[in-house]
């Protein structure tokens, strides 16, 4: 168990993507400081010029601040938790997992004294965090699986920023922040400035605006997830009932082609048996044949995933029954291992997709002295490759990419035959390759999976 | 050929809802020397059969209205041990279970040849009249070992497994005692699950390995 979780652990991009950005969470203050955003300049300025339009841009500011230094480690630890339930899939970690690691930050830091660590405890051992924790907690609880990570992480820093909104309430702020000496000084701007309450009333308003907003944002999208499966599994559900009405059909058009056969066989051993004359009898013999073939056709017809054992040789014998333009065939063919090679297909529809081919390259033929279109076959080992050869024009690039859509044709009639054909391999296990050379000529192969012992 | 030696005026009651099977049946059972009455639907059946009777009962799987699953049920209730026949073109063994279970005696698989038909009547003739005792209608315990398993079907199956020494495939034994494939199946996988028989696995050169099975 813990070793499948480790394994999950090294594959997950996600988890190092977390990871990453917890670890700069981490360390922050070695990289970051107030003052590389001009927070210092800001305040001495206010003190300057305390007007009411500074004093509120930089509480807004400061709010936004506040927000982004706390983001880091809040989503890495987000994220990590994240993964790792994922992986391990014990539900006391959703508890516990998200506060222990933001949690041991904060004790890291206390530990390490130097002053700008100190000053991550700081920003840490508060009423925001608890709140931030405890909404992270209650993201994963309500929603887990049903949205994708990218969408909680982008809630997350919603409702994070919401929370430190009350950074610049009074009355509140001591027990969101702490002790943060940015926010103490411009309260102070603030209550100097008699605008405290005006700010304290629009940072609420913000956070409840901000809280409600990523609740309905999270209650819409978790709606909208849930409708999307359901339509999907809908439209599957209709997939499925039309597959099922199809089959239906087809087991009555079985039953509707098989009676006249039935009545046929029926009568005619009938005759049979009455008949005195031997070859009366032998006459009924051979029309029941014929019908009884008949009726394996149907059934592979109909029954169209059907896949029967047999040899390359009942194959070719079979095309070249049925091929109104015979090919000639490779000196393959003359060999025993190739003639006796074991395939499991669909023999009505693996004929189909080779005449196909042979009618195309048929109609290739331009006028060419010693025009040939040639069967070839060529073993891959596990595979077996029958191909269709012509010594025709052959086809240039551009046409290829054409060819495999269905009605493509360049020669003046519909054309279905290769979309089909790489149907047909598909159903066979297998695949469709086209070697073509304009001037020399085109192969196009079809691969089907041997059946061995 | 002497179709005759089990009985004159043998009724077969057929039941098909297309005319020239109906048609083609008909002229076997009277090549075969009985007596046939065919009708179109299940409803028309069983009136006849309440009506006359019927010493052997076709009935079609795939009909309109009453369909063949329903009429056999259907025909039990009036009687346990008359043997019923389904013509069917379906050979799925899950759909013969459920024919089975309703009371089917066996199957004819279409299409139907007249020499195979004529035999397998035969065949359930002669079994029935085995089992029948003096003492008139039978019930369904006396006919029935369980569902879906007759006594005289279960018999002739047991008795032929018995002279044999060694294992068969279902095949072979479909070919020597006359029954449907799905009937022999339904009977050898019984047997089996009451320790009668064992069954042995065995590996084919080409494609899914195949059962025999031996009397222990």
């Amino acid at each position: 168990m813990v070793a499948k979780g480790i394994k999950l652990y090294l594959k997950d991009s996600l988890l190092w993507l977390g990871l990453a950005i917890f670890l700069s969470g981490l360390l922050e203050p070695v990289w970051f400081a107030p003052e590389m955003l001009g927070l210092p300049v800001m305040l001495t300025d206010l003190g300057l010029y305390p007007t009411g339009n500074r004093i509120i841009i930089n509480a807004l500011g400061l709010i936004v601040i506040n927000t982004v230094k706390v983001l880091p480690l809040m989503l890495g630890a987000f994220i990590l938790e994240d993964r790792i339930y994922r992986a391990v899939r014990k539900e006391w970690l959703r508890f516990v997992l998200a506060p222990a690691l933001v949690l041991s930050v904060g004790s890291v830091s206390l530990i390490v004294s130097s002053a700008s660590f100190s000053k991550v405890s700081d920003n840490l051992f508060n009423g925001g965090t608890l709140i931030i924790l405890f909404a992270m907690i209650l993201l994963q609880k309500l929603i887990n699986d049903r949205l994708s990570l990218g969408i909680k992480v982008l809630l997350l820093a919603e409702i994070i920023l919401g929370v430190h909104c009350l950074d610049m309430v009074p009355g509140i702020s001591q027990y969101v922040v702490g002790h943060d000496q940015m926010v103490i000084r411009l309260q102070e701007f603030a209550f100097l400035g008699a605008l405290d309450g005006a700010i304290g009333l629009y940072a609420s308003t913000l956070f409840i605006g901000i809280e409600g907003s990523a609740i309905i944002l999270a209650i819409l999208l978790v709606l909208e997830t849930q409708r999307r499966k359901i339509e999907q599994s809908l439209y599957k559900a209709q997939l499925e009932a039309i597959e099922s009405r199809t089959s239906q059909e087809v087991l009555h058009l079985v039953h509707d082609l098989k009676t006249p056969l039935t009545a046929v066989d029926g009568l005619i051993s009938l005759i049979q048996l009455k008949s005195n004359d031997s070859k009366v009898v032998e006459y009924c013999g051979k029309i029941m044949e014929a019908t009884r073939s008949m009726s394996n056709m149907v059934s592979e017809i109909l029954y169209g995933q059907e896949l029967i054992h047999c040899t390359l040789y009942e194959i070719l014998n079979y095309l070249l029954a049925v091929c109104p333009r015979t090919p000639q065939l490779g000196s393959e063919f003359s060999q025993e291992e190739y003639l006796n090679t074991k395939i499991l297909v669909n023999r009505i529809r693996l004929t189909r997709a080779l005449i196909n081919l042979i009618d195309n390259a048929y109609d290739a033929f331009n006028d060419q002295k010693n025009f040939q279109v040639v069967l070839r076959a060529n073993d891959q080992g596990d595979e077996i490759w029958l191909g269709v050869e012509d010594n025709g024009p052959g086809i240039t690039s551009e046409e290829i990419e054409h060819i495999w859509k269905a009605g493509y044709s360049t020669k003046g009639h519909a054309g279905v035959g290769l979309a089909f054909v790489r149907r047909v391999a598909e159903e066979h296990g297998g695949s469709v390759r086209i070697d073509s050379r304009p001037g020399l000529g085109t192969v196009v192969w079809i691969g089907i999976r041997k059946v061995f012992a | 050929m002497d179709w005759n030696k089990e009985g004159v005026c043998m009724k077969i009651l057929i039941v098909d809802d297309d005319e020239i099977i109906r048609y083609s049946l008909i002229e076997i059972c009277i090549f075969a020397g009985w007596q046939a009455t065919a009708v179109g639907n299940g409803q028309e059946g069983l009136l006849v059969f309440d009506k006359q009777g019927a010493d052997v009962v076709l009935v079609d799987y795939h009909m309109p209205g009453m369909d063949g699953l329903t009429m056999v049920k259907e025909l039990r209730k009036r009687t346990a041990d008359v043997p019923i026949l389904v013509l069917t073109v379906d050979e799925r063994q899950s759909i013969a279970e459920k024919f089975l279970d309703a009371g089917a005696t066996d199957f004819a698989i279409k299409p139907v040849l007249a020499p195979d038909l004529i035999s397998r009547i035969q065949l359930h003739i002669r079994l029935v009249k085995l089992t029948r005792s003096s003492s008139g209608i039978p019930t369904f315990e006396e006919v029935y070992v369980t569902k879906g398993i007759s006594k005289a079907t279960l018999s002739h199956v047991t008795r032929y497994l018995q002279t044999r020494k060694d294992p068969s495939y279902i095949e072979d034994i479909v070919k020597d005692l006359g029954l449907a494939y799905p009937t022999v199946y339904r009977y050898v996988t019984y047997l089996t699950q009451q320790g009668k028989v064992r069954v042995i696995v065995s590996y084919q050169k080409v494609g899914r390995p195949k059962h025999q099975y031996q009397w222990i």
